[in-house]
């Protein structure tokens, strides 16, 4: 594929794919989401400011396109818990005690409220910048840091962080 | 932030590399005397890298999902049509899934256009009589935009202000109904229903958040109210994509 953009997009998908998963807890919709986005950014490419990293914009259409999913299907709820969910578990290789530390932080990270877990990925896992997430949250980047932080602690609590 | 104050926010921001260096060297020293900074650092630090462990790489793809994105990019690439979307940026929307019905019922504002008894100022009226009383549904490009932007996509209006359109519906006389969101620039947020008839687009319904400073989310029950009401308007189910085209193209220009 000779087009930067394409292969760019291209490039993301398993990090899409994985947000997507987070959001709505089934492969299918995830599937769809992750279709759904690429279609847009494609639409969209001219408004893409190419000093920006391309992820924040992509994860930022995604989340969008998840709301607009929502709304349309009366989605309100989860689907299927993470844990039902194969592919969100982690893709390495995880033997004995580091198996069950990899349950407990996903348990934990599960029983965050979703406002929290979304700024929580995308920036612990993501790697996303706290300004990054601000826009692809559409909030402040102060509620970001909150939120951030909020999360984090509880996180720590429940896997044993002091 | 104020500097002086070390808050959870900023030691965080420092073990995640977000602060200027000065500021970071304001953490550094007031570290050296202070455990329980120390101790708040190395969980932020911890916490962190045990996400990224347990999470690993993301998996690839379904094959079948690969296939049909490199398709989609393939055909797509560099064609002139992409350039004339570039005018339509899906970008932002309010969260309002996913938030708690309490937090912010004290600052909701609800308004139901009744058949009778309510005078509802039709768009493009400012001041006092504007529709609602809401003045960010006077400005004319709202109209525009309802007439021209396909459902899911997002027009960012002369005025910073964004509006997205959610879906499309049919009233019981065939008329075109919209599901829009409209974010101002000052952060006024108003999800509301317009109707398109003889004298133009009319708002039916419309829900504000007033801006809290932090999210101007309407909490999840205003949009269950929203439901209820297009339930009983009988607007229930959403225009697909090509009938929302078809009606939109027969509006009167």
């Amino acid at each position: 594929m000779s087009d930067p953009f394409g292969r760019a997009l291209i490039e993301k998908l398993p990090n899409l794919r994985r947000f997507a998963l987070s959001l709505c807890r089934s492969g299918d919709t995830a599937d769809d989401l992750v279709q759904i986005t690429v279609e847009r950014a494609l639409s969209a490419r001219a408004s893409y400011d190419p000093a920006t990293r391309i992820e924040a914009w992509l994860f930022r259409i995604l989340r969008n396109a998840w709301i607009d999913m929502a709304r349309k299907h009366k989605i309100r709820g989860t689907h299927v818990r993470l844990e039902e969910a194969p592919e969100t578990a982690a893709a390495g290789h995880h033997p004995g005690d580091a198996r069950l530390m990899v349950a407990a932080v996903m348990d934990a990270v599960e029983r965050l409220p979703i406002d929290q877990r979304e700024v929580l990925l995308l920036v612990c896992v993501e790697d996303v910048s706290y300004a990054e997430a601000a826009t692809i949250l559409d909030i402040p980047k102060g509620t970001v840091m909150s939120r951030l932080s909020r999360a984090r602690t509880a996180l720590a609590g429940r896997i044993g962080i002091k | 932030m104020d500097p002086t104050q070390m808050t959870d926010e900023r030691i965080m921001a420092y073990a995640d590399g977000e602060l200027p260096e000065d500021e970071a060297r304001t953490i550094e020293r007031a570290a050296e005397n202070d455990p329980e900074i120390r101790r708040k650092i190395d969980l932020f630090a911890r916490t962190r890298a045990r996400m990224k462990e347990a999470t690993g790489d993301p998996a690839p793809v379904p094959d079948a999902l690969a296939r049909r994105i490199a398709e989609m990019v393939e055909a797509r690439a560099g064609t002139a049509k992409d350039q004339e979307a570039a005018e339509i940026v899906p970008l932002p929307q309010k969260s309002r899934i996913w938030h708690g019905p309490a937090a912010l019922a004290a600052c909701l504002t609800l308004v139901v256009g009744l058949a009778a008894g309510l005078s509802i100022g039709q768009f493009g009226q400012t001041g006092p009589d504007a529709p609602f009383g809401i003045a960010a549904l006077a400005d004319p490009e709202v109209t525009d935009a309802l007439s021209a932007v396909v459902s899911g996509q997002s027009r960012t209006l002369g005025s910073g202000a964004v509006l997205n359109v959610i879906a499309s519906f049919a009233d019981a006389g065939g008329g075109l109904c919209r599901e829009f969101d409209y974010a101002g620039r000052d952060g006024a947020s108003v999800v509301a229903v317009a109707c398109h008839d003889t004298s133009g687009w009319t708002p039916k319904i419309a829900i504000t958040t007033s801006n809290d400073g932090q999210t101007g989310y309407a909490p999840a029950s205003s949009l269950e109210a929203l439901d209820a009401w297009l339930a009983a308007s009988g607007l229930g189910t959403p225009l697909s994509a090509d009938a929302e085209a078809r009606r939109l193209e027969g509006l009167p220009q």
